[in-house]
């Protein structure tokens, strides 16, 4: 009998190790996917910011320092995305968010710039690129909470330690 | 000896359901632990998990069969035991849910479930038991307007099928040939020709889309479906917490009934071997 019950125990424990491990394996590609669905959105929004640098710069006393900064801070945070670290992506997209608010700033003493369909329509479409970005990493980072907080918990931190499930970083922004 | 086989029996069902009990609900809690939850709005098209409120649809007013409440779904299992047999257990007589699609709402957007589809509730305890004799009585279980609403399955943009409409109306249209010459015949020389045609092709799909725009639920731009593998499409008029804790004792539940189920087989079996 105590043998049955050991089989029992044994086939219950591992009926539990295999959901323990799938569990490990849906939270982490949840945090993937989580980034993909960023990423795309980081993309869409890079490739507007060369259409703003062109219709600003058609206006020749639109400062040309701010526009030659937000090309090489787009580059750079272009050159992050690749990377695909979430702490090199967050410091240029802070970076890179702040240079556009203050294209956006100036761009109100230019009232040619201002009447612009195309400037206006490109602000309004960066804009929305953001929104949709500020939640996503909203989702992005909860997704990372709860990969971090199932592998680091009992018993499913031992199987994480075997598999090499590792904790995810967070998507933080410089200007947070 | 006939009572000892139908305690073996039961003991064999109870630690077959139990195991079956504890594998879904072990797999159902950790899909809704391990799924962050979305903003309707702004949610990627996939297997999303969402909480808001329970909003109607748009579509016909529902009222639950017996009590004829209003509310946005119901559904009534009908129960029935006998009098004078041995076993007085209820035994289910009938079914019936609601089918009108109704919208969970968070800060951001809606979202259309429809309640074919989805395991609403299932499992919860009913909202209210009406006796209507000592051997009927119905569980009533109802989403009102207002209630909290977890949803986990395969959200997707609900895109109008303006074609299939177009076909519909053109169908329609064709049935009538004098109207339609009437209407289409700019030349006027009794014929529709391909020209002409093609103008009634593009009334046809200008109104498909004029009656979209103005359906009901055409306000609501996603909907959340059942996904094509394995995963369900889980609803409940419940929080978020209050649906984890559930299937997670519901589990624990299954996996004790799994292991004293078993234990008493191995116990009559080797009682019976030796």
């Amino acid at each position: 009998m105590a043998g049955f019950a050991l089989l029992l125990l044994l086939f219950v424990a591992s009926v539990y190790a295999v959901a323990l491990y799938n569990q490990l394996v849906l939270v982490k590609h949840n945090v993937v996917k989580a980034w993909a669905n960023i990423d795309v959105l980081l993309k869409q929004r890079n490739d507007e910011i060369p259409k703003l640098i062109d219709i600003c710069r058609q206006y020749a006393r639109f400062e040309a320092s701010l526009l030659a900064r937000l090309t090489s801070t787009r580059a750079a945070a272009v050159a992050a995305q690749q990377g695909a670290s979430a702490y090199s992506v967050g410091r240029a997209e802070g970076a890179l968010r702040a240079e556009v608010a203050q294209v956006a700033a100036i761009a109100e003493a230019y009232p040619d710039l201002r009447a612009n369909t195309q400037f206006r329509a490109l602000q309004e479409r960066i804009s929305g690129l953001e929104a949709a970005i500020a939640d996503r990493r909203e989702f992005y980072n909860e997704s990372v909470r709860i990969n971090n907080v199932t592998i680091e918990r009992f018993p499913a931190t031992l199987l994480a330690g075997w598999f090499a499930f590792r904790p995810a970083e967070l998507l933080k922004f410089s200007d947070d | 000896m006939t009572d000892e086989v139908q305690v073996f029996a039961f003991a064999a069902i109870t630690a077959v359901s139990g195991y079956l009990m504890w594998r879904r609900n072990m797999r159902a809690a950790n899909l809704i632990e391990g799924t962050a939850t979305s903003r309707v709005a702004s949610a990627a098209k996939g297997y999303v998990e969402l909480a808001g409120t329970a909003r109607g649809a748009g579509g016909k007013p529902v009222r639950d069969p017996i009590q004829f409440l209003g509310c946005l779904w119901y559904n009534v299992v009908t129960e029935k035991r006998s009098m004078w047999s041995r076993n007085r257990d209820w035994s289910v007589e009938r079914r019936e849910a609601s089918s009108e699609p109704l919208a969970l709402q968070d800060d951001s957007g809606s979202c259309l479930i429809t309640p074919g589809e989805a395991k609403i509730d299932e499992e919860q305890d009913p909202d209210v038991i009406v006796k209507e004799s000592s051997t009927r009585r119905h569980k009533i279980w109802r989403i009102h307007d207002g209630d909290p609403l977890y949803a986990l399955g395969f959200l997707e943009r609900r895109e109008p099928a303006l074609a299939g409409a177009q076909g519909e109306l053109l169908r329609v249209w064709k049935r009538d040939q004098a109207k339609l010459i009437e209407r289409f015949d700019g030349n006027g020389d009794g014929h529709i020709d391909a020209a002409e045609w093609e103008r009634a092709r593009h009334a046809a799909l200008e109104r498909a889309a004029a009656d979209a725009a103005a359906a009901p639920d055409a306000h609501i731009h996603y909907q959340l479906r059942r996904p094509g593998d394995d995963r369900p499409l889980l609803v409940a008029s419940r929080t978020e917490a209050e649906v984890s804790r559930r299937v997670t004792w519901r589990s624990r539940l299954g996996l004790a009934m799994f292991v004293g189920g078993t234990l008493y087989v191995l116990f009559a079996l080797q009682r019976y071997l030796t």
